[in-house]
């Protein structure tokens, strides 16, 4: 009986406690603006050991992430170097098709500067002759394009060279470094004529001979086609006095050139087809 | 001794809850550390003691979250009590024990939260109470199968016996 009694009383505090519970919840389920001073105590008290344990787990799991997804990285990271290696290329690429718009912009532009003198047609170089011996180019115009022997070809910087042989799509350019490119020119303030040939040497590869020793030939004179031989028309750029030296005779002397065209970057060059009405 | 343990225990709790527990989610659930040990608490202890224990943790854990503070409280006590039921019914070595009185126990507070939030706000909220139960139940069995050994073990010869003079 006693026994009995004493279990009703625990059911009676654990209901008075229970609606005393569900009262509070009651009260504190609307929105409150301030949170109460007990509610701020505990808060305060374990915001501190949260944020420390935090961070460690945050380490612990960001190692963790590591070591299970190294595989996954591993494959991501190849896959990323492929697609850097891509994009590289793409890049590269980009950057030649940007390169070559420059080049062909001059180039159309020179050749609408020159379009009432002559009639030109643009060319690739696709090759290079293989031996030191000769200077030679190839480029993807031939026979079919109109091209002919001993046609001039230039670029907007200058003289490059002469068409040589001849295939149906593709020709060699002796160029005027060759042995065999020897034109005549002329220093363009003067007017004074002479033959420009190849001295053979790479660091000043051009050079106007046989000039008498009162010629009034100096460092700085720009030369220039002088038409005489029928290749290249009249007035073309070839390159620029460096050195007036006299010729081993003594009655002579000689004047070393450098060319305007910088033959190991050439590209693109323009083959002269005809020239309308000449000078 | 006893009592320092109880409150290490609530702080550690909370604190992996709020922090750890969020990286281990099962189904996006996290275990209730706190009701774990009052559940334990209760079976080695009794109805009044699990009742106590479950009403102050409970507590502790509404005035954190701020809102309808007591739900938590009622939850547990509750809990704690009916628990402590079978304190002298069942036989504590047998390892089914901890997994049934978890997983009850579990699924009994959750179902009592979710009413008494109902009622104090006026809207049903059993869909909740249906995604949560058998994840949650899983989850507090598991980690209670865990520590049942150690805290059975605590509760009679360590750090959570009662001393009685």
């Amino acid at each position: 009986m006693r026994r009995r009694r004493k279990i009703s009383q625990k059911i009676l505090v654990l209901l008075a406690v229970l609606v005393m519970s569900v009262a509070l919840a009651f009260f504190t389920s609307l929105e409150r603006p301030l949170i109460t001073k007990l509610e701020a105590f505990w808060q305060d008290l374990l915001t501190p050991l949260e944020n420390g344990v935090t961070t460690v787990v945050q380490s612990g799991k960001n190692i963790a992430d590591r070591v299970l997804n190294y595989h996954h990285i591993q494959t991501e990271n190849e896959e990323l170097k492929r697609q850097v290696e891509e994009l590289q290329e793409k890049l590269h690429l980009m950057e030649e098709y940007r390169l070559e718009n420059i080049r062909l912009r001059n180039m159309v532009h020179f050749e609408s500067l020159l379009a009432d003198q002559y009639q030109m047609l643009g060319a690739k170089v696709v090759a290079r002759h293989p031996s030191n011996w000769r200077q030679t180019l190839t480029i993807n115009r031939g026979r079919r394009d109109g091209l002919r022997e001993g046609m001039a070809v230039i670029t907007p910087r200058g003289v490059v060279g002469r068409i040589g042989t001849l295939g149906e799509r593709s020709a060699e350019v002796v160029l005027i470094l060759d042995h065999e490119g020897a034109l005549g020119g002329m220093i363009q303030s003067t007017r004074f004529p002479g033959i420009v040939e190849s001295t053979g040497d790479r660091h000043i590869p051009l050079q106007m001979v046989q000039l008498p020793h009162d010629s009034p030939v100096k460092e700085n004179q720009t030369v220039v086609t002088s038409g005489l031989g029928g290749i290249f028309p009249k007035g073309l750029r070839i390159g620029y006095v460096v050195a007036v030296q006299p010729e081993p005779n003594g009655l002579m002397k000689k004047a070393l050139i450098m060319p305007f065209v910088d033959f190991e970057r050439i590209e693109e060059v323009l083959v002269i087809m005809t020239e309308k009405g000449g000078e | 001794m006893h009592y320092l343990v109880l409150g290490a225990y609530l702080f550690l709790s909370l604190t992996l809850e709020a922090t750890l527990f969020n990286n281990l989610t099962i189904w996006g659930v996290k275990p209730d550390l706190l009701l774990i040990l009052v559940i334990i608490y209760a079976l080695f202890r009794g109805s009044v003691p699990g009742a106590q224990l479950g009403f102050f943790y409970g507590l502790v854990e509404d005035l954190l979250l701020g809102n309808f503070v007591g739900l938590n409280a009622a939850g547990k006590m509750l809990v704690g009590y009916g628990i402590g039921w079978g304190e002298k019914r069942f036989f504590k070595d047998n390892l089914f024990v901890p997994v049934f009185t978890v997983s009850v126990g579990t699924v009994a507070f959750l179902f009592l939260y979710v009413l008494l939030y109902s009622i104090v706000s006026g809207t049903g909220h059993f869909t909740a109470f249906r995604q949560m139960a058998l994840p949650l139940a899983l989850y507090n069995t598991l980690i209670g199968t865990v520590v049942y050994k150690p805290l059975a073990r605590s509760l009679t010869d360590g750090l959570l016996r009662i001393h009685r003079w």
